[in-house]
């Protein structure tokens, strides 16, 4: 289990102190840039605060983020000024993290090829490990949808990550 | 793709610490009641326009659903025909025969149509995979394209309806010196499950597992198929068992996809064939009718502008150009303005929009109060870097005159010629520029 999942009260500081990373992540993975991660990141924030929603348990909580922050980043796309135009995602901005392996440079890049709602899905699913059904209840799709997404956006990835570039699964 | 390397990217992500200040400040705000003042960054923006195009039938005698698709509404230019192979290349077993039947690379783009045609008695059941040897090609990002390569769907054939046709168009980030090398992998079924046409297919071509009528059709043996010939067992419970425990496996992900029909007991694998075009490659790309040599630089009313690049292929336009805005853009939108218009030597309208992607390096905040972008105090002046990507412009051109967009209303029933030309004629002479093409 994370340690964001953790229980806690209904402190507003406590909350973004626990779920910040988690929102941020999300919300980067889905906009695929820092400056729409941080207009997310504060939007479901605020969004919390307003709502002033009872949870049944801290996974419930949990849930409501990550649906809040994936509808707040699909709301940046659907901006009036946005209405005809859609990020490529610059992860390629890479913010500096020293000694981070050439791997994972070549797997930010192949994942600005993917659209936001896919790149949402694999962070869900690779880094928050959540199950596909799990995923398909938080974000209302149907589990068949997720896996047929989340089986493109693999195929897509590997087929980005083998032809050069030396890269190779690490699994298999 | 593994998993370890997906996190150690992620983990390198954090929200920095102004960022969390702000939010706990906004959201006691919130909490005691008071309005919150939403503030929005801008480091770097990324955008890209896809602009469909309506497609119109080419009143041609030659025929090719590749030149139909690039030249919607004029003949193909003689660069374009000249490059376009057709009868490309051919390959058959067990019954089928997968035949690639058109191919027009330039030094930007590759587009190919092919062929898969049974022989087979019994009704057969294929997915599609390809390759490009280029990993920056790009397909448009899935939408508004031309691409039809099945889509995790089986396509099914009959022996009345024996043949169905895929195409792709690609397009490259930087202009490619050797000629790009394509494979196409077929991978064919059968089944003992009986085809039933369902008239409303949506529903069941991507029905959850439990779906009722899917539990249905899989007590009885029967497969749904929708009106076009596509058909999907992907929700069926034995299919989407053997998937997952494929790919928690860390199978590959084609292995997983195909696999999972061969494991779920319910389909039997017939043959896979695969293709790899062109196959009698010189090594070279077709080169482009016009190249910018060098950058070009031009000092306008209110900005200064270089254009980079600007390829004139055979069968795809690519210009790059950066803008160096004098002051902070006024609207909200930050396409009007720095988006241009094309125009030939006779005030024709040139078409190419496929994709334009705007860079903005800047570090920007916009205030929604004020209505205007302030830029970070100590920061550099920004640059937009835009890079127009589409389809060939006409031969024959001798200059290009770039015409900035505005904010302008589109009259109810009015032609895009029109609308654009009214556009034309209200933008500042000063504001314009030409390249010229030797």
């Amino acid at each position: 289990m994370n340690e964001e999942s953790r229980h806690m009260g209904d402190s507003v500081h406590e909350v973004i102190s626990a779920y910040a990373g988690m929102v941020y992540r999300l919300a980067y993975a889905r906009t695929g840039n820092r400056a729409d991660a941080e207009d997310v990141f504060q939007e479901v924030f605020l969004k919390y605060c307003t709502a002033r929603q009872e949870f049944s348990s801290e996974e419930h909580r949990k849930a409501w983020l990550i649906r809040t922050t994936t509808h707040a980043s699909a709301d940046v796309f659907r901006s009036a000024w946005r209405r005809l135009v859609r990020p490529t995602a610059d992860l390629p901005e890479r913010p500096a993290a020293p000694g981070r392996s050439e791997r994972c440079d070549a797997l930010a890049d192949a994942l600005c090829r993917l659209s936001g709602r896919d790149r949402a899905i694999i962070h869900l699913y690779y880094y928050e490990e959540m199950r596909t059904e799990e995923i398909a209840e938080t974000l209302s799709m149907k589990p068949s949808t997720v896996r047929s997404r989340l089986a493109r956006s693999r195929s897509k990835l590997k087929r980005l990550l083998t032809p050069k570039g030396g890269y190779s699964d690490g699994q298999a | 793709m593994d998993k370890r390397d997906y996190r150690e990217l992620f983990d390198s992500l954090a929200p920095r610490d102004a960022l969390l200040r702000r939010t706990e400040r906004e959201a006691d705000r919130m909490m005691s009641r008071k309005a919150p003042r939403r503030v929005v960054r801008t480091t770097v923006i990324v955008i890209l326009v896809i602009l469909a195009t309506v497609g119109v039938a080419l009143a041609v005698t030659f025929h090719s659903r590749i030149l139909d698709s690039i030249f919607p509404k004029d003949e193909p230019s003689m660069a374009a025909l000249n490059a376009l192979q057709t009868d490309v290349a051919s390959v058959s077993g067990d019954g089928l025969t997968l035949t690639v039947d058109e191919l027009l690379m330039d030094e930007n783009s590759l587009s190919c149509t092919w062929t898969v045609t049974s022989s087979r008695a019994e009704d057969v059941y294929y997915l599609t995979y390809y390759d490009l040897d280029d990993e920056s090609a790009f397909d448009g990002y899935g939408e508004n394209t031309s691409k039809d390569v099945g889509d995790m769907t089986l396509v099914r054939l009959t022996p009345e309806e024996n043949s169905y046709s895929g195409n792709l168009r690609m397009f490259y980030e930087t202009p490619r010196n050797e000629t790009p090398r394509m494979t196409i992998r077929i991978y064919a079924f059968t089944t003992g499950l009986i085809p039933v046409k369902i008239e409303n297919s949506s529903g069941v071509i991507h029905a959850d597992e439990g779906d009722p009528l899917v539990v249905e059709l899989e007590s009885k043996g029967e497969i749904a198929c929708d009106g076009e010939r596509l058909s999907s067992i992907w929700a069926y419970g034995a299919v989407q068992r053997a998937y997952e425990a494929l790919v928690s496996g860390d199978a590959d992900d084609e292995v997983a996809e195909v696999g999972a029909f061969a494991k779920s007991g319910l389909m039997e694998e017939v043959t896979a064939i695969s293709l790899t075009v062109p196959q009698d490659s010189d090594g070279t790309a077709p080169e482009a009718a016009f190249r910018l040599d060098a950058p070009q630089t031009f000092r306008l009313s209110d900005r200064t502008v270089v254009v980079n690049q600007l390829n004139l292929d055979a069968a795809s336009t690519t210009i790059q150009y950066d803008i160096y805005p004098d002051e902070l853009p006024e609207a909200r939108n930050l396409l009007i303005g720095y988006r241009y218009l094309l125009f030939d030597q006779d005030g024709k309208l040139l078409d190419v929009d496929h994709s334009l992607g705007l860079d903005m390096s800047a570090n920007l905040e916009y205030d929604e109060n004020a209505g205007v972008w302030k830029l970070d105090e100590g920061a550099e002046k920004p640059k937009l870097s835009v890079t127009v990507s589409g389809n060939p412009l006409p031969e024959g051109l001798t200059f290009i005159r770039f015409v900035p967009t505005c904010e302008l209303e589109r009259r109810k029933g009015e032609s895009a010629n029109t609308y654009y030309g009214r556009m034309a004629a209200l933008a500042d002479e000063a504001g314009t520029f030409i390249v010229e093409l030797p």
